[in-house]
């Protein structure tokens, strides 16, 4: 897949056309003549799905449902953060159930998308294969564990909101389906029989010896004061500063660049970083014991600065959502799971901001509704805020690594695309919208 | 789907998605077979639906697994075929070489389940030719008329030992 052409006087030049293991087409190009970068960019080649237009005029319950099509792993976090966008803008409240059971659901997504892209699609970097097909033949035991690990997750999901993924279950103001108090007792069964194999992951990584490359830069994140933050919060910047969610543009700044079918994003630098290194960066003091303790044994200490780290991180929220997720069935269990109507709407013409920490990082859904039909929508996808900060990440390497083969230097740099676990196709999109 | 561990030993696993088109053959095949009440004992019927790697999952601990998929052999929409998943070209790709997991299938699970060392000894796939695989649920004519037969052959099939 890549191309390099023979150095000549510290000059090189790496063509990395579809980058593998990452969710969508991106290209990664370098130049460097005469030992000077001329060229540094990751391109985002994706087609952009125009889903926010396909949104407007239609019924607000129908937004989740369409969104959570943005992408086949995040579909939970889209249709969370579409949720509560819709639900801010028609003045629905919240059950303490539902907030319940949607923390719970998204533990499973989170559980999922994590330990795919630590086992599946960064440990083969680390064990010298090219795929998980051959780390199969190699450590079965360790893609048994993530397959299994894996299917705990997707059934996690299926019990609470239908279905593994693209919940049909979530609806606007709370549930169209219960978990029983049997499948909560199973599933927290599972979680607890699941501990050996979340240690056996921390201990995996703690294994693999991670590049070392240090470039501190602005770790954005939702937060709250009492927990390991995903849905709603405060976005919290480790620059300082914190902003409602409502006030998304003011962080997000986003822009076009000719060379990306993506939006780029800044906030208080040219470039900040979103997912689970920056939320361990923002929110590591609020994470279980466990997980501060497995935070430990993998050597990270607040605040981390090497990229390279993030899959590390993503290993400290695995034990966590396992330990969260554990919590919550217990108090689901002891509370007892009643069936519940919707909260239905105050109002049918609003505007709301809804905000989730994905795997991948701050997602934004906003949109405007008049008379039950989406007026306007803007989606705003954590790997575009992160593409900034990709390449100025690239950019501080290469020069770094100019002394190494060309095969080692492509290696190195698809490894650090690879560890923001990108997800290109769900952030091509280049509608401007709007709001009328 | 919340999949339950094997409880038998011969595994029937429906593939695809009823919301697009013939896609949804696998499940109608197998609400053939839930109805027929002629399946014999040991036997897991299973709608995989559209999983991807994690099909490995549901194929462990079975000693014998029919698989029923759409497949497009450009065959007349509704004809189909008897293929041993060990040597059938279903056109693996290599992960390692510009796809991604988002487009992992069948092909690419059962190569990951082979590398794993979990299959059942006996696979074979029952792939019947769709004429569309659109964006509507419902199946073509040509292909809910070949339902009964597939489901039929698969019944015959599993009165017979393995190994014939």
């Amino acid at each position: 897949m890549a191309k390099q052409t023979p150095r000549t006087g510290g000059s090189l030049r790496v063509d990395v056309h579809h980058i593998t293991r990452v969710e969508g087409h991106g290209n990664i190009v370098i130049d460097v003549h005469n030992g000077e970068l001329k060229q540094c960019e990751l391109q985002i080649v994706e087609t952009p799905r125009f889903i926010e237009a396909m949104l407007r005029g239609r019924p607000y319950g129908e937004a989740s449902h369409l969104t959570s099509r943005i992408c086949g792993i995040c579909a939970v976090g889209h249709a969370t953060a579409s949720l509560r966008a819709t639900e801010k803008a028609l003045g629905v409240e919240l059950s303490e159930q539902t907030v319940l059971l949607r923390k719970l659901n998204f533990h499973g997504e989170m559980l999922d998308s994590h330990i795919l892209h630590a086992y599946m699609l960064v440990a083969p970097d680390f064990l010298g294969v090219g795929s998980v097909i051959p780390l199969a033949t190699r450590a079965p035991e360790v893609v048994l564990r993530a397959l299994g690990m894996k299917k705990l997750a997707g059934d996690l999901c299926a019990a609470i909101c239908g279905r593994h993924t693209h919940p049909i279950a979530m609806t606007v103001g709370g549930f169209t389906h219960f978990p029983s108090s049997d499948q909560l007792e199973t599933l927290r069964q599972r979680l607890e029989a699941a501990r050996p194999d979340v240690d056996a992951t921390v201990e995996l990584f703690q294994t693999l010896k991670f590049p070392a490359f240090e470039r501190e830069t602005e770790y954005i994140a939702l937060s709250k004061p009492d927990e390991y933050c995903f849905i709603d919060g405060l976005i919290t910047s480790t620059d300082g500063g914190t902003w409602p969610v409502e006030d998304y543009r003011k962080v997000t700044n986003e822009y076009l660049v000719r060379h990306s079918s993506a939006k780029r994003t800044h906030n208080q630098r040219q470039e900040y970083m979103v997912g689970a290194l920056a939320r361990f960066n923002v929110n590591h003091d609020r994470l279980h014991p466990r997980a501060r303790a497995a935070a430990t044994t993998l050597g990270l200490k607040p605040k981390v600065t090497n990229p390279y780290l993030i899959t590390a991180a993503q290993v400290v929220e695995i034990v966590h959502c396992v330990e969260d997720a554990i919590d919550l069935t217990d108090r689901l269990l002891q509370r007892g799971i009643e069936w519940e109507a919707p909260a239905p709407p105050q109002r049918l013409t609003g505007e709301g901001v809804g905000a989730c920490d994905v795997p991948r990082g701050t997602l934004f859904h906003n949109y405007v509704i008049r008379d039950g039909l989406i007026a306007g929508a803007n989606c705003i996808i954590p790997t575009g805020q992160n593409l900034n900060n990709i390449e100025a990440d690239m950019r501080a390497l290469v020069p770094t690594i100019l002394d190494r083969k060309p095969e080692d230097i492509t290696l190195s740099l698809e490894m650090l695309v690879r560890a923001y676990d990108p997800c290109i196709s769900c952030s091509a999109h280049m509608l401007d919208v709007h709001f009328v | 789907m919340v999949h339950q561990p094997p409880t038998g030993t011969t595994l029937v696993l429906a593939l695809g998605n009823p919301l697009r088109g013939d896609d949804g053959v696998g499940a109608a095949v197998l609400e053939h077979l839930r109805r027929s009440g002629a399946l014999p004992g040991q036997v897991d019927l299973v709608d995989g639906g559209t999983a991807g790697l994690e099909t490995v999952l549901l194929l462990q601990g079975y000693r014998r697994a029919m698989i029923i998929d759409a497949a497009d052999m450009r065959l007349a929409p509704g004809a189909w075929r008897r293929l041993p998943a060990a040597g059938s070209s279903l056109g693996s790709r290599d992960l390692s070489a510009g796809h991604t997991l988002h487009s992992a299938g069948l092909a690419e699970a059962l190569a990951l389940g082979e590398a794993l060392g979990v299959l059942p000894e006996t696979i074979e796939i029952f792939a019947i030719q769709p004429l569309e695989v659109g964006w509507a649920p419902g199946l073509s004519q040509q292909v809910q008329a070949c339902t009964a037969d597939v489901a039929d052959a698969i019944l015959d099939t599993l009165s017979r030992p393995a190994t014939e």
